[in-house]
This record gives C-alpha cells, sequence and structure tokens, in this order.
C-alpha cells in the first residue's frame, strides 16, 4: 500500500511538471500579447515595449518559466495582469462553485443511471431496457447546451417555477442555492447520465451469465439481493473509472453549462483568461485542473482496491 | 454644402415644432409618473470585466459599471453635446492653449475626502504617464501641464490649440477617483474604486456580480433614485434573454437583432435605442493588392446592397451609415457622394482595373459575423469578386488589425464623443508605417489638413463643415465601406423608466428608477 502510495506521488509530480511546462509554452508562444490587449488599439510600439517590461515579459523565456515554477512551490500562482489579484485566490473563489456543479451533476447521473442500468440487465431486452437505450441515444447526442437552452424554456420561461441564470452562493442562502443550481446539474446529468447506464448494464449483463450468479440462484436468493449483493460491485469498475475522468476532464470542461447559466465557475475563469491573455490565470488554472485529475485518478484506483480483493492481492504480491 | 445644411436646420425645427405638439398632447393625456424612490434595479451585462480602474475603462460594460460609480468632469447629453458633471463650466483662452475649468463646489468622494483641483491634478497626471499604460494614453498627448489655480479651478496647458479637450475628459481620462484611497492602496482601484458617483460599490465577486448602493451624500439633490443596482455579467445571449424573459433581470444589454425585434412586439418589454457614436465597416488596406488601387474599393462599394444586408442579417435593426461619425454626434450630418448599390457601375470598374479580384475577408468568430461574411460572399459572386473568409478569435483579430496583416476585415468602431477622436488615429498618415489604429495605412494630404484643422478649430460650425469634407473624402477614397451605425440597444421591463437616452448606450444610473 505504502508503495503504490510513494509510486503515485512520483507521477503526480512528473505529471505536474509536464502540465506546467506545457500550459507555459502554449500560452507564451501563442499569437497574441497580453500588452497590446491590454493597451488596445492606440497602442504604440513603445507603450507596448514599456508595458511588457512593466509585467516582466521582456524578460528570456526560461527564466519566467522558473520564476512562476519557484512562485508555485511557494503557494504563490502570481498575480493577474489588468487587476492585481491573485490567481490563487481567484481559483479558490470559484472552485466550490464548479465543485457543486460537478459533484450534484454526477449524482443525480449516477441516481438515474444505477437503477434504471441494473434493471435493464436484470430483464434485458424488456420494455424499460429498451425505452432507456432510445432515451440514452437522444441524451447522449444531444449536446449539453441546447439540453440547458430546453430546460430554461420549459423550467424558466413556460413554468416559472426556476431562475434561468445567476447564482447564489451556499452561505448567503442554502435554498436560494439549490434553486439555481438544479437547471445546470440537470443540464450536465441528463448528458453524463446515459453512458453510466449502458456501461454498467452490459457489465452487469457480463456478470450475471457468471457462475456464482448461477449458484446464488440455485440457492434461491432473492433476486434483489444477487443483484445488489452479488452483481453490483464486479459490474462497477468501467463506472467508476468513467466516473472519475469525467470529474477530471469536468472541473475545466463545463465552462458551457457554466457560461449558459451565468455559473462563476472555474471553467468561465480559463475562457475569459485566455481571451484577454491573462497568461498566469490560464497557467494557474489549467495546474489546479491538473492537480485535480491527478488526485481524483488516486482516489479511483483506491476504490479499485476496496471493491476487488484481486486488486489488493496483486498490490501485495509485488 | 450651407445650403443643405439650412435645409435640414429647417426641416429639424419642423420635426421638434411637430414633436413638442405630439408631446404637449400625449402629456395632457397621461401626466407623465413622477419618479419613485427606492427599489433594486437588475442589469445583465455582455461580459465580464476584470478592473475598474479609470486607465483600464474602456468597453462598454466597464463604462456602464464605471460610470455608475465614478463621475466623470464631462459628460455628453441626449443630443451628443458635451456638458459638465463634476465640472460646473470652463473659459478658452490664449486662442485654445489653455483651459481653466471650473469645478462643482462641495462635492465629497466615497470616502469622505473632498473633491477639488487637487485631486483633478491627481488624477490626470495619474493617467499621464506612460508606467501605467492607460489606453487612453494617445488622445492625451497634447497637454502639455495641469495644474490647480485654487481649490476649485483647473488649468491645462496644451501644446496646440486644442477642441477636443472637454470631449476627452468625457470619457475615461475624465473620471475622478479618490486619491486618499489610491495612495493608501494604490492596487485597492482596480477592484475597490472610490468615485464620487451616485453610487457606492459594496460588494464585487469576479465573474459573478456587482453590487452598489446608492450614495446618500450624493451631489445631485433627489438622486439616485434607485436603493441598489446589481450588474451580472451574462457573457452568453442567449442567457440574457431568458433571465430578462423569466423576469430574474430588469434591463439586458446587446441583445440579438432577432430579439429585439421580437421585445418590440412584447408588450411587457422596451427597447431604448442610444443613436450610436460610431459605425461598422469593411476596412480596405490600402497598401497591400488589390485595394491598394481605388478603383476596388469602389467596386466593392457598389457591389454591396447595404439596405438588403442589413434587412437580411440584422433585421433592419441599424440604420446605413455613410461616414464615421455616428448620428449621436453633435457632427453627425449626411454624406451625399457615398456610393450606393450599382452592380453595373462595380462591373465597369473591375474591367478597367482589368485583373481578377480575389482577397480574405477577416472577421473574428461569431454567428452573427459568419452569416455576414457569407452574405458579402455570395453578394461580390455576383460581380466577379471572389472571397475568402477567415474567422479568428477577438485578440488575434485586433492584433492583425493593428499591425496592418489583412486584406478585408469587417470591423466596428463603437465611436467616441468628438469627430476628432473617431478620424484622426484612424487616418492620419502620420500612423501610417508603423502599428497603428491607421489600420488600412491610409495616407492624404488633404485629409492630414483636415484633421489638423479640426482639432485645433474652436468654431464648433467651422468644425462641422470641415469633418463634412474629411466624410466627402473618405467617401471618395474608401479605406472603409461604412455599413451601419453602431447604435446601441438596452431592453427593459416597461417598469424601469431609463431617463434621457444617451448615443454611447450606457444607462446614467442616477436618472434611472423603477415603478
Amino acid at each position: 500500500m505504502l508503495a503504490t502510495g510513494l509510486r503515485h506521488a512520483a507521477s503526480l509530480i512528473g505529471i505536474l511538471f509536464a502540465v506546467s511546462l506545457v500550459t507555459f509554452l502554449l500560452m507564451n508562444l501563442a499569437p497574441g500579447d497580453p500588452a497590446l490587449a491590454i493597451l488596445g488599439d492606440t497602442a504604440t510600439a513603445e507603450s507596448i515595449a514599456a508595458l511588457r517590461h512593466t509585467l516582466g515579459l521582456d524578460l528570456p523565456l526560461a527564466q519566467r518559466y522558473l520564476q512562476w515554477v519557484g512562485g508555485v512551490l511557494q503557494g504563490d500562482l502570481g498575480q493577474s495582469f489588468r487587476a492585481n489579484e491573485p490567481v490563487a485566490g481567484a481559483i479558490l473563489q470559484r472552485f466550490p462553485v464548479t465543485l457543486e456543479l460537478l459533484v450534484g451533476a454526477q449524482l443525480v447521473a449516477l441516481g438515474l443511471a444505477i437503477p434504471i442500468g441494473i434493471y435493464a440487465a436484470y430483464r434485458t431486452r424488456g420494455a424499460v431496457d429498451r425505452i432507456s437505450l432510445a432515451v440514452a441515444l437522444a441524451f447522449v447526442s444531444t449536446p449539453p447546451f441546447l439540453i440547458g437552452i430546453v430546460l430554461i424554456y420549459v423550467f424558466a420561461l413556460q413554468l416559472g417555477v426556476l431562475p434561468a441564470t445567476g447564482y447564489v452562493s451556499l452561505s448567503e442562502d442554502v435554498l436560494g442555492n439549490l434553486r439555481c443550481m438544479v437547471l445546470p446539474v440537470l443540464t450536465l446529468a441528463l448528458f453524463e447520465f446515459p453512458v453510466y447506464m449502458r456501461l454498467l448494464r452490459s457489465d452487469m449483463v457480463r456478470t450475471l451469465q457468471q457462475n456464482f450468479i448461477s449458484l446464488a440462484r440455485a440457492i434461491g436468493l432473492p433476486p434483489w439481493r444477487i443483484l445488489l449483493g452479488h452483481a453490483l460491485k464486479p459490474s462497477s469498475f468501467s463506472l467508476i473509472t468513467v466516473v472519475g475522468i469525467n470529474m477530471g476532464r469536468l472541473i475545466g470542461g463545463a465552462v458551457i453549462v457554466e457560461v449558459l447559466f451565468g455559473l462563476p465557475g472555474i471553467g468561465e475563469l480559463l475562457i475569459n483568461g485566455i481571451y484577454q491573455r491573462e497568461y498566469l490565470i490560464v497557467q494557474g488554472v489549467v495546474l489546479f485542473i491538473g492537480v485535480f485529475f491527478v488526485l481524483i485518478n488516486m482516489l479511483v484506483d483506491l476504490l479499485y482496491a476496496l471493491l476487488d480483493p484481486r486488486v489488493r492481492l496483486d498490490a501485495a504480491r509485488r | 454644402m450651407y445650403t443643405r445644411r439650412c435645409m435640414t436646420g429647417g426641416l429639424m425645427a419642423a420635426l421638434a415644432v411637430g414633436a413638442a405638439v405630439a408631446m404637449a398632447t400625449a402629456a395632457q393625456a397621461q401626466a407623465p409618473a413622477a419618479p419613485k424612490r427606492g427599489g433594486t434595479l437588475t442589469m445583465a451585462l455582455e461580459a465580464d470585466f476584470p478592473s475598474l480602474d479609470p486607465l483600464r475603462i474602456s468597453s462598454l460594460v466597464e463604462r456602464q459599471v464605471g460610470m455608475t460609480i465614478i463621475d466623470p468632469l464631462f459628460d455628453i447629453d441626449g443630443k451628443g453635446k458635451i456638458v459638465p458633471v463634476l465640472a460646473t463650466g470652463y473659459e478658452v483662452l490664449d486662442g485654445g492653449r489653455t483651459y481653466r475649468i471650473k469645478l462643482r463646489e462641495g462635492v465629497k468622494f466615497h470616502d469622505g475626502t473632498p473633491f477639488d483641483a487637487d485631486a483633478v491634478v491627481f488624477n490626470v497626471e495619474r493617467t499621464r504617464d506612460p508606467k501605467n499604460a492607460c489606453r487612453c494614453l494617445a488622445t492625451l498627448d497634447n497637454i502639455e501641464s495641469v495644474k490647480a489655480v485654487d481649490p476649485h479651478t483647473v488649468e491645462f496647458k496644451l501644446k496646440a490649440p486644442d477642441a477636443v479637450l472637454p470631449a476627452i475628459l468625457s470619457d475615461s481620462p475624465g473620471l475622478i477617483v479618490s486619491p486618499t484611497a489610491i495612495k493608501a492602496d494604490p492596487k485597492s482601484v482596480a477592484q475597490r474604486p472610490v468615485g464620487a458617483g451616485p453610487f457606492v460599490l459594496k460588494e464585487w465577486q469576479q465573474g459573478h456580480k456587482v453590487v452598489v448602493e446608492r450614495n446618500p451624500d450624493y451631489w445631485r439633490k433627489g438622486a439616485p433614485y434607485l436603493d441598489r443596482v446589481v450588474f451580472l455579467p451574462l457573457s452568453n445571449e442567449e442567457s440574457r434573454q431568458s433571465s430578462l424573459l423569466s423576469g430574474s433581470v430588469d434591463v439586458i444589454e446587446t441583445p440579438s437583432p432577432r430579439f429585439i425585434t421580437q421585445a418590440r412586439a412584447n408588450k411587457k418589454l422596451k427597447v431604448e435605442t442610444g443613436a450610436g457614436l460610431g459605425t461598422t465597416f469593411l476596412m480596405m488596406n490600402t497598401r497591400t493588392p488589390p485595394f491598394d488601387d481605388v478603383r476596388v474599393r469602389r467596386a466593392i462599394a457598389f457591389a454591396t446592397n447595404r439596405p438588403l444586408f442589413i434587412k437580411a442579417i440584422y433585421q433592419n435593426e441599424f440604420p446605413i451609415a455613410d461616414d464615421l461619425i455616428g448620428p449621436g454626434m453633435w457632427a453627425h450630418s449626411k454624406t451625399p457622394n457615398f456610393p450606393r448599390y450599382d452592380p453595373k457601375q462595380a462591373r465597369k470598374l473591375l474591367a478597367e482595373y482589368g485583373k481578377p479580384v480575389s482577397f480574405t475577408l477577416g472577421t473574428s468568430a461569431s454567428p452573427y459575423n459568419t452569416l455576414a461574411a457569407q452574405a458579402f460572399q455570395e453578394m461580390w459572386k455576383e460581380v466577379g469578386i471572389n472571397v475568402e473568409i477567415k474567422q479568428v478569435e477577438q485578440a488575434r483579430f485586433i492584433r492583425d488589425a493593428i499591425t496592418h496583416n489583412f486584406q478585408m476585415s469587417y470591423f466596428r468602431w463603437a465611436g467616441r464623443p468628438d469627430p476628432d477622436l473617431n478620424l484622426y488615429r484612424a487616418f492620419h498618415s502620420r500612423f501610417a508605417d508603423e502599428p497603428s489604429s491607421n489600420y488600412t495605412q491610409f495616407s492624404s494630404k488633404k485629409m492630414d489638413e483636415l484633421l489638423e484643422r479640426g482639432r485645433t478649430t474652436l468654431d464648433l460650425a467651422e468644425r462641422q463643415k470641415i469633418y463634412d469634407q474629411a466624410s466627402a473624402l473618405l467617401a471618395d477614397e474608401l479605406p472603409y465601406f461604412f455599413l451601419f451605425y453602431a447604435t446601441f440597444h438596452n431592453i427593459m421591463s416597461t417598469k424601469v423608466h431609463a431617463g434621457p437616452i444617451i448615443a454611447d448606450g450606457v444607462m446614467r444610473m442616477h436618472d434611472v428608477w423603477v415603478e
């Protein structure tokens, strides 16, 4: 277990180093210049040079990278060019919004996917299986922004029961927070659940054909105990892997939903940073996403070990 | 020229009389409701913004929020005239080389410190300091010095006679913030600016909302009416529109043309249109083939059916433009020699030019720009011009324009409150050789001379004639092919009373009240 932990830590450092270097280079070598973006169309050659100097952009690339990484190692992600605000503060301010959206969406998606997936596997080619396949196909082939617009139209404009956009933080008003998170969470969940549901179903179908299930049936265990107590655990590996990957992907990739519903999340910060050529914001956010991604993956690995004794034994043997 | 002005003047007078009669009748039928105090106004903005430091305020969104908190020395009124705000008036001495500006007495910043001549000098010097990299720096290069004459008088010494200074001071260089607050914490002004405006900044959650509350000590007696204004940056057009329809916001800016048309038919909504100070146009690089030949630029103008274009793509929500001086500006007038749609003429000019014409049309990436570019492509195919469309994101698009790295570009200049601020940096040959906002590298002795005279002539009627000539010259030379005026639309609930509509599309919040 300790060895696994150390291996993970080593790979974490390696991955983050690579992420930081690639982001830094991508941002700094891409066309566009923060000085020009700030000065706009009244820029002159001299004023651009002066501002680049003030922002430290005239230093050699390697020196700037080392300065930045040095700051990061001390927990300082730098300050934005325009507002002079610490980048770390901006990320921490927005992280709860994205995290709530993500966790909410995953819970709703799993809440839909697990019961339907199990039932569809239990009664393969039954009505539930076929209808859920059709629904899954419909949602998985509809882009989230379209699902979002339809939800806004129905729940905010026609029924008027939920706000169309806006965000209220949990600390301000719990009920208000839940009200404004329902539609964005549902938008993401409806897009994510079909994959989960179909994955669980197909793994479950395979598990249900195995000998130990036949044995359980022969003993006369009721179906719900076979499904939930014996078949679900070994069938959930692919599901957990995909949920883990999605958590990492959506931390920066939920931007369309964030923009559509006016949520001040991480994705929105990243996109604005790119448009405004706020290098340090982009670098900071991408690095943060990298850390989050790696941590989620470590968590998934640990979950494997909890769910499957073979993984534990395998690790112990090594 | 002169006769035409008299005629337009007469027509305007007749219209004004007509309007006055109509208003009087309306007033008798329904007495205008007295402004009501209190309440909160929620406004959805078209974008988020990082800073409210006057040095960084330039976009529509930044001006909308900034001017709610920070009062300027001057402003423009509903007719585009420069009017004093924190100033009370000015004297012009030495033939335009000295401006002595009188300041309003008894005004206090939100931190309780007095607004006075020293505060103005501090702000102007800060803006003028090249180290602070203000976007506005170039517009201030005629200022030689600024000093306090007495606590309520500021004197500007200028390098050359200058007719534009009051207009410049109605823009971001005229926004005055508390020097005490900046000296205490120089970084604070970006996110916690302390002005003397009608509202005080209460809360700003980046990317989410800005909350401002009424300034109880505001110098305009009785104003503001609202207790609170909440600004929400909602960069998605659909999201702004659905928030307005569902009632969670009261006002939205920059709606899609299709939504403007829908809103006009909706009894619960009204559309307020700021006439605009600038123009949307196609600009052509006058030093790169094929547009280094004026015949090709003119052929483009004759081959473009602007009325059809504006109707098809923008639902007729923008007026056709023949110059760069928007209808909201005092100097706006007609440009009779601007080319009209005439495909025969276009084919003739292209035949004279003799070579096949094909080029790249650049736009910034947006669905409307794609539609617009495709419409041009189709129209010009009719006369045998071959166009390739190139779309890039905004920052890169602007950079290409400044570095003259384009053949033709679909561009918008939102406009500033004086013709000099629209034309000088766009067309003066002294900027043509370096990266600059003379994007098209236009150079003409006659234009240079008009532009120099325009900024140094103090008499408004004289200036009007000069800028009419400049517009006429542009209509012949066509570095820009003007399409439509950059009017601003704000759509709001009928419960909102917006006060006088100003050409730049910014709601002056001290005048706004809600039922």
